[in-house]
């Protein structure tokens, strides 16, 4: 059957490219612009090309890309040598409880990055950090007299080692099927060729999974040149900074120049860009040329650890103490004191639970959490309602322009979170934009999630609508409905599973989103996130953010697991 | 001598204008506020302190005064918080009937058209507290001093420290400071210290590896925690806060002279607000002695042109350098040349 475009979506076209160039493009280009002028956005000065001469004629910005560089290369490669290192573990050799420890690796999502970062400060202050205090008294009753550290979390290795150790589910996550559906007979032959366990590994497993584990290193590459919490609770006060906090600090601090922080966002965006672009390589290519799912055997070999069972399973009991239990449990104790102190029997008598009952019973909470579910409900139902439209527009209508739509999403991946908060910044500041009085709502930070998030979604509906025959939608187009109808009543229920995929890829994400409603939101708008760094940072209330941090991450452990049953049935049930 | 004569002025001024505050126009404005009945007030003052009441008392004791207004408080805190009210202001979204902006920003806020211009001296308010452009007040005065860890400082060094000791090799990798810091703005002077010498001490703290921090109060818990032995430029406010709360135990301050002394923030009404009256008479009892002496028991840092406030005992007798408004006024500019003397990354 031809394809053919009523009249009716072309005017939907129309509707749907007008949104995405309001929340991507526009603010862009206005950032752009706004990045050759001098003042405040409020108050625009005249066009100048000083920022860009300040932003790279200053040898701190060289020192900035390379910190950056250093800092996403090393969390990187942290994050995959763990994160394959379970995967192998858990999928494919007989480590004690798998089951357990797979559910386990989980937990480590349901706490916030900006939390993780903080209880690493309270553990590893260089003076006051309870785990120097340790060393330093362990060390001195061998005579050994260490005035500070001797660890220093106010550092470059500092960052790396909490980005590292951060990203390890999601990309444990990304590279978990590709290790359950590989073909079980190449690792086979390499057995019967006399081959052993680590020579298999090396030799064949490895290789095989080179372009799962190559879109894996990109995506993680890409997320830890975008992120913000460590570079920002460790970094700052050690003066180590990157991409994000360079440009932070440039519209937040001291002297806020914004025509400066958008300077430094272009060559940060071209940056992302270019990863971006290598990572839709890897992804594409891994499902195109590396075939590893056929219609032969299908059970991957299990590989016998004989006498490394037990330390294999030590090693992710020291992860998961390191990821969880130690960062919750500084958390918790902080939370139970009136200020904090590193622990002693002397403080035993000062715990108590008011900080827990200041915050469960302090209005200014529960807003805060009203706030967070508004965002997450609103961003993560809209991003893939407007995934859909721009799926269904983009893989199954002629319209001309529709790979210019694809295109524009695939280079809005690129743009991170700080940078499109600040391009809404310069949009709903100046006019006429200002007019729609959005700045500092809850609805600004929603829909700059909505520009963060699109082009992941949109990813995710573009491969799930491709998957569905044509046939049945032709049936209902025959049977006299329109194309719209047609969509609406049999593309979209057939797409659900990978619709509520993504909506819970992008709740997930909006829950706990930092940089965006940090540079957007108002005291009446801000979500828990905010709230949290409020009290850590401008009020300095360390215990009372322990105490909302602990509530925030025992809700996201329920919801998280929750969520893996929900995903679990829903696919079950397709 | 010039200084001395500033001071003169100031107290001339502040003398002659207190006995007429609360005699004219008041009855206009409180006449207004009664019609109001409410005011929202966005100022740094904490609501509470480990359990002491900060502004939660300064709202009492006003609503005593004026029974008929209704108060409702939030914190703004420092630069960022200004930075987002300033930027809501710009928005069209006018949260606060009355809040606060720094020195730096103050441009900003005039060009952006956001700010509420009131005749403050015509309604009596100290001409010295009046910004020198005119639209706000400087209240919630400060002296800037060093504070130490007793610990790590013994008390007979730390009495003894000097401004020049911020920067010596000593105290290398040891010493804090604030991320603004306005004390070297007020050495910056002619009459102080003078641009050279103080541009050359902030490359020396930038060789001696500073600590910055962006908050005064964390960067006192951590000074209290032994992060660091020292902290240049730190507020006496703060210091107070922190002993009048009991956690000061480890903390020493001391006021190294020329002890640098500052009016404070900029308080305004921005425009748009809603309660206008009661906004102005929120502002002039704040600047009224009554208001100065609660700021000085609940923050430490009532107006020293005020006899008995902690600050003006504090600087009675000692060399004292007041923040000019002609350098106030260009706060900005002096801010940023000593930014990038030390290398911090907001350079122009």
């Amino acid at each position: 059957m031809k394809e053919r475009l009523p009249s009716g979506s072309i005017y939907f076209f129309i509707f749907v490219v007008g949104i995405l160039l309001w929340l991507t493009l526009i603010p862009l280009g206005q950032m752009v612009i706004s990045s050759f002028r001098s003042g405040h956005p409020a108050a625009p000065g005249p066009f100048t090309f000083n920022n860009y001469l300040v932003a790279y004629t200053n040898p701190l910005t060289y020192r900035m890309i390379f910190n950056t560089l250093v800092f996403a290369g090393g969390g990187t490669a942290i994050t995959v040598f763990i994160a394959v290192l379970f995967t192998w573990l858990l999928e494919r050799t007989d480590m004690p409880l798998r089951n357990l420890c797979w559910t386990l690796l989980l937990i480590p999502l349901a706490m916030p990055g900006l939390l993780f970062s903080m209880s690493y400060v309270l553990l590893f202050m260089p003076q006051s950090g309870i785990i120097n205090v340790f060393i330093r008294d362990l060390v001195s009753s061998f005579g050994v007299e260490l005035s500070e550290g001797p660890i220093n979390i106010y550092s470059l290795g500092g960052m790396i080692f909490l980005d590292g150790m951060r990203g390890v589910t999601t990309v444990f996550l990304l590279i978990t099927g590709a290790f359950r559906m590989m073909d079980p007979g190449l690792e086979e032959a390499s057995f019967a060729a006399g081959a052993k366990n680590w020579t298999t590994v090396r030799r064949v497993t490895l290789p095989v999974l080179r372009p799962a584990l190559l879109a894996a290193v990109l995506y993680e590459f890409t997320s830890s040149m975008e992120s913000f919490e460590a570079p920002l609770v460790v970094g700052l006060p050690g003066r180590v900074f990157v991409y994000s906090t360079m440009i932070y600090t440039s519209t937040r601090d001291a002297i806020p120049n914004y025509g400066l922080g958008a300077a430094f966002a272009g060559s940060y965006f071209l940056m992302a860009l270019v990863l971006v672009y290598f990572y839709q390589r890897a992804t594409l290519r891994q499902a195109e040329r590396f075939t590893t799912v056929t219609g032969k055997g299908f059970r991957p070999h299990t590989l016998a650890l004989g006498c490394w069972r037990y330390p294999a399973l030590g090693l992710f009991v020291l992860y998961f103490i390191l990821a969880v239990a130690l960062p919750l449990g500084v958390l918790i104790w902080t939370s139970l004191l009136p200020v904090y102190q590193p622990p002693s029997m002397k403080v035993l008598s000062e715990l108590s639970w008011a900080h827990y009952h200041g915050i469960l019973t302090g209005s200014g909470v529960l807003h805060a959490m009203w706030n967070t579910v508004i965002i997450t409900l609103f961003a993560a139902t809209a991003t893939v309602l407007l995934a859909f439209a721009v799926s269904w527009l983009v893989v199954r209508t002629k319209v001309k322009g529709r790979y210019a739509l694809d295109s524009l999403l695939f280079a809005s991946h690129a743009v991170p979170g700080i940078v499109v908060a600040l391009s809404f910044i310069f949009l709903y500041l100046e006019p006429p934009f200002r007019s729609l009085g959005l700045y500092g709502t809850v609805w600004i930070v929603s829909l700059a999630l909505i520009a963060q998030y699109i082009a992941f979604a949109t990813r995710t509906t573009n491969a799930a609508i491709t998957q569905i025959h044509k046939e049945l939608e032709e049936a209902g187009e025959v049977s006299g409905a329109s194309q719209l109808r047609v969509a609406w009543q049999i593309t979209f229920p057939l797409i659900r599973p990978a619709f509520i995929a993504a909506w819970l890829w992008v709740a997930a994400h909006a829950v706990r989103a930092f940089s965006v409603p940090l540079m957007l939101a108002s005291r009446d708008s801000w979500p828990v996130s905010v709230m949290l760094w409020h009290l850590w940072d401008e009020e300095q209330n360390l215990p009372a953010a322990a105490a909302l941090g602990v509530v925030l991450i025992l809700v996201l452990t329920v919801l998280t697991l929750l969520a893996r049953v929900v995903v679990a049935k829903g696919f079950k049930q397709t | 001598m010039k200084t001395r004569g500033f001071i003169g002025v100031l107290m001339g001024a502040s003398i002659l204008s207190l006995t007429p505050l609360w005699a004219q126009g008041l009855e206009k404005i409180v006449d207004g506020a009664k019609k109001e009945g409410k005011i929202k007030v966005g100022l740094t003052v904490r609501w509470e302190e480990a359990g002491k009441p900060g502004a939660k008392k300064f709202v009492e004791v006003f609503q005593t005064r004026y029974p008929f207004l209704k108060v409702e408080y939030e914190r703004v805190g420092g630069s960022r918080e200004r930075e987002r009210v300033l930027s809501e202001l710009a928005a069209g979204k006018v949260s606060y009937d009355v809040t606060v902006l720094s020195e730096t920003q103050v441009a900003t806020a005039l060009r952006a058209n956001v700010v509420e211009k009131v005749d403050w001296k015509s309604l009596g308010v100290t001409p010295a507290h009046v910004h020198p452009d005119g639209f706000g007040v400087n209240y919630r005065s400060q002296l800037y001093g060093i504070a130490y860890n007793r610990k790590l400082v013994p008390d007979d060094v730390g009495r003894k420290l000097t401004w020049e000791d911020c920067a010596a090799p000593k105290w290398k990798k040891k010493v804090a400071m604030d991320t603004r810091p306005r004390h070297l703005e007020i050495f910056w002077q002619p009459n102080v210290w003078g641009r050279e010498k103080t541009l050359a001490h902030a490359r020396q703290l930038a060789a001696n590896e500073t600590i910055f921090e962006r908050d005064r109060t964390g960067a006192m818990t951590k000074l209290a925690l032994g992060e660091y032995a020292i902290d240049c430029g730190s507020f006496y406010s703060t210091y107070y806060e922190q002993t009048r709360s009991g956690k000061g135990e480890h903390i020493g301050f001391t006021l190294a002279e020329p002890i640098p002394v500052n009016l404070g923030d900029v308080v305004f009404i921005p425009r748009g607000a809603a309660h206008l009256n009661s906004a102005k008479l929120w502002i002039v009892w704040s600047l009224s002695e009554e208001g100065q002496r609660l700021l000085d028991e609940v923050e430490g840092n009532g107006s020293p042109l005020i006899p008995g406030t902690q600050s003006a005992k504090l600087i009675k007798g000692k060399k004292a350098a007041w923040y000019e408004p002609q350098y106030r006024a260009k706060a900005e500019e002096i801010l940023k040349e000593i930014l990038e003397a030390v290398g911090l990354p907001i350079v122009r």
